[in-house]
């Protein structure tokens, strides 16, 4: 899946959120985006998976602009690409299996939707639990996610994300709430599937030593602007401090 | 500021009081004129002895259990139908169901007026009382049992609606956004993403107003539908109040252990 950006923009009432970004990621790259808080990262997302309106500028989803699609074309869009959402989205009311069915709304009529909440078919309970195998919670298939801690939940949202069968994956922050050796594993992870299903892979954080041994580009963002885009190898730690850095001294 | 605001409001509240008395010609002597007294004492006095034999010598067991029936099914009734209305209702009215779908202009001057509807369509149903309601379907239909319950069920489905649409207005959208992110039409994140999430409150209200239903059902008898509130005109009319009273502690009882039936199932789902 190809994604572009071309001069695009975000006016929130009282901030630019983005201002005149232009990059463009090929199919199957695998990208992390870094940058302090406030610098638009979560906002880049969600220009790039539809959730965000750019207010000048266009967004380009496998050559095709998102803001001129259709609604069933929108829809089928979104539905190839997996978003893990920083909060993880989950009802945590409901069970684990019926927050990863969850992912394949956009595929299912009325009937399908209720038969998926209610007495999901047995095919589909295998390959829920395929996918959650994958992600290493197999099982806790029919656990309520609120009894599950912040790192089973997040997986439970990338099973739902994979469950998507996406051509992407995009997640927001994954690991801000998970201790540093566990960030490794889930990071390892998104990386490790996006190379075995040949995803394009797009994950905001903060580690610059993880960012560069995982993901061969790095965009540093500060203030809505691309600092830097470039290849992991051309980015040093001073670089990726000064990130960091300037934005303490302009404010 | 605030002492002399509050000292406004009081000197207003007392001052609308007093006037609205006035204007409706209240006067406490009428509380203790014999006659009234005498009525009072007739009525309050039969409370002590209420009777399970009517005055023809007959027993009241019959009168009593067909109208506990029909004052329960009534209100089932009504309530099932007003389930139907509040949930289709409540989606409608639930701000922004079309929103978050980066939705053209459109399709979101659409969903703002088909929202703006169907809040003015729950306005019109709750509005009127449900004993209107009956008085105006037992024109059209007579004493038919579907008086009873589509007068119950249009302001209750009101009602339902309203509060339901603000309680999903309330719920955490976090979930809801995933799903739309994920492809899911509006009715899909409104059934898996906001509902589950307030399933609880949801339920909680709805069955607060099945309490309420069974109050209006009994009352509906006054217009003559089989509830207990039949009996109970019925017997008051004709001045028996021994009978009166037997039919008003009935209706206690039966409100009484609905009350009971939900402070269990509140306490078993922690419900606030």
């Amino acid at each position: 899946m190809r994604f572009e950006l071309e001069h695009a923009s975000v006016r929130y009432p009282r901030i630019l959120a983005l201002d005149n970004v232009s990059l463009s990621i090929a199919s199957g790259e695998r990208v992390a985006l870094v940058g302090p808080s406030g610098a638009g990262k979560t906002t880049l997302l969600g220009l790039l998976h539809g959730g965000v309106r750019p207010s000048a500028g266009t967004v380009r989803v496998d050559d095709r602009v998102l803001g001129e699609m259709s609604m069933k074309d929108l829809r089928a869009t979104r539905l190839a690409m997996g978003f893990v959402p920083q909060s993880f989205g989950l009802v945590p009311e409901s069970r684990v299996l019926q927050n990863v069915a969850a992912g394949r709304v956009g595929t299912r009529n009325w009937f399908g939707t209720l038969r998926d909440f209610l007495a999901p078919s047995r095919d589909t309970v295998r390959e829920i639990h395929e996918t959650l195998e994958r992600v290493g919670i197999s099982e806790k298939l029919y656990e309520r996610v609120d009894t599950l801690s912040g790192g089973q939940q997040q997986r439970v949202a990338v099973a739902r994300a994979l469950f998507q069968k996406p051509r992407s994956l995009l997640a927001d922050e994954p690991i801000s709430s998970v201790d540093p050796s566990r960030a490794r594993a889930t990071v390892g992870l998104l990386s490790d599937l996006a190379q075995e299903r040949e995803l394009t892979l797009l994950v905001s954080l903060h580690q610059y030593e993880l960012a560069r041994e995982l993901f061969p580009r790095l965009i540093g963002l500060r203030e809505g602007r691309v600092h830097f885009d470039s290849p992991s190898s051309k980015v040093s730690e001073s670089m990726f401090r000064d990130l960091y850095e300037l934005d303490v001294t302009s404010s | 500021m605030t002492w002399y605001r509050r000292r406004t409001v009081l000197l207003f509240m007392a001052l609308a009081g007093l006037g609205a008395g006035f204007y409706l010609g209240l006067d406490p002597r009428t509380l203790v004129e014999p006659r009234t007294l005498r009525v009072l004492a007739d009525f309050f006095g039969a409370s002590f002895k209420p009777t399970l034999i009517a005055a023809d010598g007959h027993s009241l067991w019959p009168a009593i259990w067909s109208g506990l029936l029909a004052t329960a099914s009534f209100a089932a009734a009504g309530m099932s139908l007003a389930i139907v209305f509040g949930a289709g209702l409540s989606f409608l009215a639930t701000s922004g169901w079309w929103d978050g779908e980066r939705a053209g202009r459109y399709h979101r001057f659409l969903g703002a007026t088909v929202t703006a509807a169907a809040r003015a369509l729950i306005a019109a149903m709750r509005s009127v009382h449900e004993l209107l309601w009956a008085m105006l379907f037992l024109a059209a239909f007579g004493l038919s049992p579907i008086t009873g319950v589509i007068a119950l069920a249009i302001p209750y489905g009101g009602t339902l609606a309203k509060v339901w649409s603000e309680i999903l207005d309330e719920a955490p959208q976090d979930a809801a956004n995933a799903l739309r992110a994920a492809g899911g039409s509006p009715v899909q994140v409104w059934f898996l993403g906001l509902v589950p999430r307030v399933a609880d409150d949801l339920a909680s209200y709805g069955f607060y107003r099945f309490e309420c239903a069974l109050r209006s059902s009994a009352v509906l008898g006054f217009l003559g539908l089989p509830t207990l509130g039949y009996h109970v005109s019925l017997s008051f009319d004709n001045l028996l109040y021994r009978e009166t009273w037997t039919f008003l502690y009935i209706l206690f009882g039966l409100i009484v252990a609905v009350e009971l039936w939900s402070s269990v199932l509140r306490k078993r789902r922690g419900w606030a």
